[in-house]
């Protein structure tokens, strides 16, 4: 399997870097302006951003957004193309279990939007540091100066468990899609045809995800490890926030994780995969 | 004489329509076997059954005694009828790819090849003709030291100096260990290279066997025998 | 190359191989080329060049040694025979497509003989 992870970034490398070039340009054309604006804001008030400026600064926008959008289907084109394209002529006759290069291309496309995000992220956070000095970081210190750093830290890692989670779920989800596609409709090529599969698919089982995270509130307290029902966290700390009923962020900056709803998020994505290995080493008919 | 391939039953359908009628065939080890039809007579179908890229809607299939799967395909070195490598590979990117899948590549088998074959390491998949594909793909392909070797119409579509580099290159790569099943439609070119024939005809076995056995038999080369049969 | 007779591959190189050691192109006790060469350079399957060794050997125009090769026979008579056999092979086809257009073997004679002293 490293092999074939190996190969796969080889083969989309370029392709990556070029989005990722794209959006640091359009970073760097939003950060311009926005220095521009503070500076003309100190100086004189009165029309700031020209009409082109303007119109440079609404497109960064929509291009950083767009490159986002063109990655992700890239990457996700790169597994269909293996169902409907002659180079899976290759793939399929190595000799690799399905679930070998389903797992390939699942890392390799985890990779590379960590990558896209981590680059995008840091290139941001320079850059402001050079047009600004250091004054935000004195900033996000006083933000969380009222908070503890241990909850800071639950925080972070539970919104990144169950974000991981959730992408990592949808991911498997299209790559179902796209194979369950090619499995039942055979020698043809039907444009949008996994993306309907997929919006069913998630739809069903977020419906499901909701109602079992509701049936069994049970949330793990990231901080003390404590298992807690959420009419606790409700009537101790009041909610502030939360991603679905997944994650729950309590009024004590205490972060809980809904047991059931993430172990029900997590089956699926097994499931999911080994039903996708399975059908793309057992079932494709090329 | 051992059976490498054994195919009992064998029925692809799509729909309504049988790519393969409930084919019986054994392969014998050591052997090159000629599969021979005009297009659309089932030869690629079969092909792609053995390699494991299509499934049997009946029947069984045996090589080395496993069903297609991962067992098998790391002992049969398959040439499709198209370009298989990755758009973004250059040569040497492809010979790199094999010898980290197949542990029965040889590398300097691959470079001698590509030496014969007259290839550039540094050329590009996507900038070869169809002629130099065709050579690189089996250059790839012959350069495992694999039990069985399956190719798909490796002389369809290529000039005359390829396909006799082509030919040689084949006929250079028989020894006794291993066995070839070539598919071909261009009867005349190939015929001399087949210990044994099968005829495939709509998806049926319509003849089968040794070939000189055929041409003492019937008093023809079996490419005459093929217009006769085909009607060409 | 392509074999045009309708004979197996074996039997017509077999005569290939003949022709050449009666003119002398493969003098006697000299090595044939091995399977593998002729294989590759007749584009034909080494197993069936294999048989038509086999084949020559089993008719004493060739033998084979050990790890050696296979070599062409050291008896001038086995050779002088095969040339006359050759020979009333040619003359026995001759003479059968003569009297498919109807000539007996008198007129045969009295042809071949008028195309001799014509020189």
């Amino acid at each position: 399997m490293r092999k074939l992870i190996k190969y796969e970034i080889k083969g989309s490398y370029k392709f990556i870097l070029g989005i990722i070039a794209i959006v640091l340009i359009a970073s760097t054309i939003i950060q311009l302006n926005v220095l521009k604006e503070i500076k003309n804001d100190i100086r004189i008030s009165g029309p700031s951003m020209s009409i082109f400026e303007g119109f440079m600064f609404a497109l960064s926008i929509l291009v950083i957004f767009g490159a986002f959008l063109v990655a992700f289907f890239h990457i996700i084109g790169s597994f269909r193309k293996e169902l409907y394209e002659d180079r899976g002529y290759l793939t399929f006759t190595l000799p690799l279990s399905g679930n070998r290069i389903l797992g390939a291309k699942l890392i390799v496309a985890n990779i590379w939007f960590l990558a896209l995000g981590t680059s995008t992220l840091v290139f941001n956070v320079i850059l402001t540091t050079i047009l600004h000095g250091t004054k935000w970081i004195e900033t996000i210190r006083k933000i969380f100066g009222v908070i503890e750093p241990n909850i800071i830290y639950s925080i972070i890692i539970s919104s990144l468990v169950v974000t991981t989670i959730s992408f990592i779920l949808t991911l498997v989800l299209v790559y179902l899609s796209i194979t369950l596609s090619r499995v039942s409709v055979k020698n043809k090529r039907i444009g949008g045809l996994w993306f309907i599969v997929f919006i069913i698919l998630n739809g069903i089982l977020g419906f499901i995800t909701v109602k079992v995270s509701t049936l069994f509130p049970y949330f793990l307290n990231l901080n003390n490890f404590s298992i807690v029902h959420n009419y606790d966290i409700y009537s101790f700390t009041g909610i502030t926030s939360g991603l679905g009923q997944l994650l729950l962020y309590g009024g004590d900056f205490n972060s809980y994780i809904n047991i059931f709803g993430n172990l029900f998020q997590i089956a699926i994505a097994v499931l999911g995969f080994m039903g996708t290995g399975y059908l793309i080493e057992k079932k494709i008919d090329l | 004489m051992e059976n490498i391939i054994e195919i009992r039953d064998l029925t692809k359908s799509y729909f309504t329509k049988k790519a393969l009628d409930n084919i019986n065939l054994n392969v014998e080890k050591g052997k090159v076997v000629g599969v021979l039809g005009p297009n659309g007579s089932g030869k690629t179908t079969l092909i792609k059954i053995l390699t494991g890229i299509l499934r049997e809607t009946k029947g069984e299939v045996l090589i080395d005694g496993n069903s297609p799967g991962v067992a098998t395909k790391a002992i049969v070195s398959y040439l499709p009828d198209r370009n298989f490598l990755y758009n973004w590979m250059s040569i040497q990117d492809a010979v790199d790819f094999f010898k980290d899948f197949y542990g029965d590549f040889d590398e300097n088998k691959a470079y001698e090849l590509l030496d014969f074959m007259k290839l550039n390491r540094s050329m590009k998949v996507n900038e070869l003709s169809k002629g130099m594909v065709e050579k690189l793909n089996l250059t790839l392909v012959l350069s495992r030291n694999a039990k069985i070797y399956v190719l798909d119409e490796p002389i369809a579509g290529v000039d005359p100096v390829a396909r006799d580099q082509i030919l040689d290159a084949i006929i250079g790569n028989f020894n006794e260990s291993s066995t070839m099943l070539i598919t071909t439609h261009l009867v005349r070119d190939m015929e001399n290279i087949f210990d044994d024939v099968v005829f495939l005809k709509e998806g049926k076995v319509l003849l089968e066997g040794n070939a000189e056995a055929l041409r003492e038999d019937r008093g023809t080369q079996i490419d005459d025998l093929y217009k006769e049969v085909f009607g060409e | 190359m392509f074999f045009n007779e309708n004979l197996p591959i074996y039997i017509q190189i077999m005569n290939m191989v003949k022709k050449r050691i009666v003119i002398k192109e493969l003098k006697e006790g000299e090595k044939l080329p091995s399977v593998r060469e002729l294989s590759t350079e007749l584009k034909v399957n080494p197993n069936t060049i294999q048989r038509s060794y086999q084949e020559l050997e089993r008719e004493d125009l060739v033998f084979t040694q050990r790890g050696m090769g296979t070599f062409v026979t050291e008896d001038i008579d086995v050779i002088d025979n095969l040339k006359k056999t050759m020979a009333l092979g040619l003359v026995d086809s001759f003479i059968k497509d003569m009297e498919s257009l109807g000539f007996s073997i008198g007129e045969i004679s009295e042809i071949i003989n008028n195309r001799a002293k014509e020189g």
